[in-house]
């Protein structure tokens, strides 16, 4: 191989085969971890026996491997393309080359094109630019043969500037011309340089077919070089291409691989977490509440606790990928299922053991307002608002009446008409006047809970009061409580009944516990007020 | 109805060759990538930008790539020590209620 012609695709080939190297190797470094990374998921998912990990998150960490090891395969694929692309334009180059090298080009006129003509402008306009060199050059050879022929002419002063070098030159003689020339150290010859001792290499008749065969070879092997890099940089480019069109599809690539479940997957991928828990909750966890007499969960109150308990964990659900969170979402829900069941048991226990019944739907139920699990004790330990209607100082009464510290029975305004409120506070009834009511029994019980849950005095009556007494405390409830509550108080600058409308929303109340003989602890009056 | 069997010892020891595969990986990548850049910026000009659009591409697919492995790892590690937590505190809580009663 003519070394000139191989140096002059070295800054290609030599980059290029290093290249391949890399490309190679790091795609067969990916397919060999990814071979080992399916056979551990399924040493994982199918185990023995009943060791495999089985589970919704089970399939969707299956899914989460096949989905990574599908666009993974895919990437070593395309550096596996990369590298054949490199490889076949490194082999097509030195082909090219060989080839020029096996035509015998002379190595003078090869050496002077490829001094002017660079490999850059090979690669981007093909032979080209070397044919614009052979142009230039055939014409100067052309020149110098007139020339000489015209030293040739004037023997006497060709004689006497070269001896006989021309005389030979033109005679046939071209060895001996050109030992004449080279020992007369001419000014003449130098300004010939390479292309004079070509001309004196070749000789007069024959220096054209061997001009033109090498022109040939060189216009033949810079075509190659140009088609070779042409070809391989086509390669490249589909595959930059094919690589965009894979980020575009990938959304569609991985729903299509999600095989188990595909509405779960595809709400934790599209960021729909109400949905996936939901899905969680239907197939796990309600279906295991139903059997215990349970009220079943909703996704919201899973939500919520996540975010009151852990709001960092949410947060890292929100900015996790969604394969990622399509595995822990499972575990964390029945995380939280499982820290309520175990709560629930601890409360109904510590309430047993103060000879309180309270049932599991009780507790449950509480236990997803938020509640701990002391404050849930508390709650419990008192009548609901609904058992201490029946109650009366002493002895129940059949109408339904609250006891009274000053013998009075009491009824819970619940649902009083605004008719009734405005003449009970004409008439003076309100003491202070002023009279309110919740809207149905459902808001007085959420309103009792909240106020034992968070009064200090209410519960150190529970834990303390004597017997037969009562305890009252104003509690601010929430706007969610307190949001359809309203009433009237006296005002006299208003006609009769004198009634000012308050609210909604009332979010204060007014409420007073009692003790009765035997320790039972009952709601004695709650009420909302301004 | 789903059966949940949780082996909680194999899926961290997993995640862990997880994790060392993906850092190997991910430093092979970086190593060879930033040799084939070398590579890419000595070719001659009309060459590089073809090399330059591939490799512009294809990085971020690469690296989100391995990335996608490391949280898959992380995310079984995770499921691991929370299934671990919860049944450690599921024990726990029956511990403590059978002591109380």
């Amino acid at each position: 191989m003519l070394q000139q012609l191989a140096d002059f695709v070295t800054p290609i080939t030599d980059p290029f085969a290093q290249m391949q190297g890399h490309f190679m190797q790091l795609s067969t470094s990916l397919q060999t971890m990814n071979t080992r990374l399916r056979s551990q998921s399924q040493t994982l998912t199918t185990g023995s026996g009943n060791e495999g990990f089985q589970g919704l998150g089970a399939q969707a960490f299956s899914a989460a491997i096949t989905y990574y090891i599908g666009i993974s395969n895919q990437h070593a694929a395309v550096l596996e393309q990369a590298a054949g692309a490199i490889q076949t334009c490194n082999t097509q180059l030195l082909n090219a080359v060989g080839v020029a090298s096996a035509s015998n080009p002379n190595v003078i006129i090869v050496n002077y094109v490829l001094d002017r003509v660079t490999l850059n402008e090979v690669v981007e306009q093909g032979s080209t630019p070397v044919e614009i060199v052979l142009q230039q050059l055939r014409q100067t050879l052309n020149d110098m043969v007139q020339r000489a022929r015209a030293y040739g002419n004037d023997l006497a002063k060709a004689g006497q500037d070269f001896g006989h070098a021309f005389v030979d030159f033109f005679s046939g003689h071209f060895s001996a011309a050109g030992h004449d020339l080279e020992q007369s150290g001419s000014a003449f010859l130098q300004s010939w340089g390479d292309l004079g001792q070509f001309l004196l290499d070749t000789g007069e008749v024959v220096w054209e077919s061997v001009f033109e065969l090498t022109a040939a070879a060189l216009i033949q092997c810079a075509q190659e070089i140009w088609q070779a890099v042409k070809t391989c940089a086509n390669k490249i480019s589909s595959l930059v291409a094919k690589a965009v069109q894979d980020i575009k599809g990938l959304e569609t690539t991985a729903s299509q691989i999600v095989r188990d479940d595909p509405t779960y997957m595809n709400d934790v991928r599209t960021k729909d977490f109400s949905g996936a828990i939901n899905i969680i909750l239907q197939d796990i966890i309600n279906p295991e509440l139903k059997k215990d007499g349970l009220q079943p969960l909703s996704a919201s109150q899973i939500e919520e606790i996540i975010k009151q308990q852990s709001p960092g964990l949410w947060q890292w659900i929100q900015s996790h990928p969604w394969y990622v969170v399509a595995i822990v979402l499972v575990t964390i829900v029945i995380a939280v299922v499982g820290t309520m069941v175990v709560r629930m048991f601890q409360i109904q226990s510590a309430l047993s053991a103060k000879g309180i019944t309270a049932s599991k739907g009780q507790i449950w139920s509480l236990l997803w307002q938020g509640y701990s699990n002391q404050q849930i004790e508390y709650i419990l330990t008192v009548a609901s608002v609904h058992d201490s209607q029946g109650v009366t100082f002493g002895k129940p009464s059949k109408k339904g009446k609250l006891p009274s510290g000053h013998g009075e029975n009491h009824i819970i305004g619940v649902g009083t008409s605004d008719s009734a409120m405005q003449q009970r506070v004409g008439n003076g009834h309100g003491h202070p006047p002023a009279d309110t009511a919740f809207p149905d029994a459902t808001t007085a019980q959420q309103a009792a809970n909240y106020a034992i849950a968070h009064s200090s005095v209410l519960q150190n009556f529970i834990d303390t009061g004597a017997p037969d007494l009562t305890v009252w405390d104003t509690v601010d409830i929430p706007r969610s409580i307190g949001k359809n509550c309203y009433g009237y108080v006296y005002d006299p600058t208003l006609p009769w009944p004198h009634a000012r409308k308050i609210g909604p929303p009332l979010l204060r109340v007014r409420i007073g516990l009692f003790k009765d003989a035997s320790g039972r602890v009952y709601i004695f009056d709650i009420y909302p007020v301004q | 109805m789903t059966t949940l069997v949780v082996p909680c010892d194999l899926m961290r020891e997993i995640a862990r060759v997880m994790g060392t595969d993906t850092e190997s990986l991910l430093l092979e990548h970086q190593e060879r990538w930033h040799q084939i850049q070398t590579l890419s910026a000595s070719l001659p000009t009309s060459v590089q930008s073809v090399f330059n659009d591939f490799l512009a591409v294809n990085t971020p697919r690469l690296t989100d790539a391995l990335t996608v492995r490391q949280h898959i790892g992380h995310a079984l590690s995770q499921s691991a020590d929370l299934t671990q937590g919860v049944d450690d505190g599921l024990a726990q809580g029956f511990d403590e209620l059978a002591q109380g009663l």
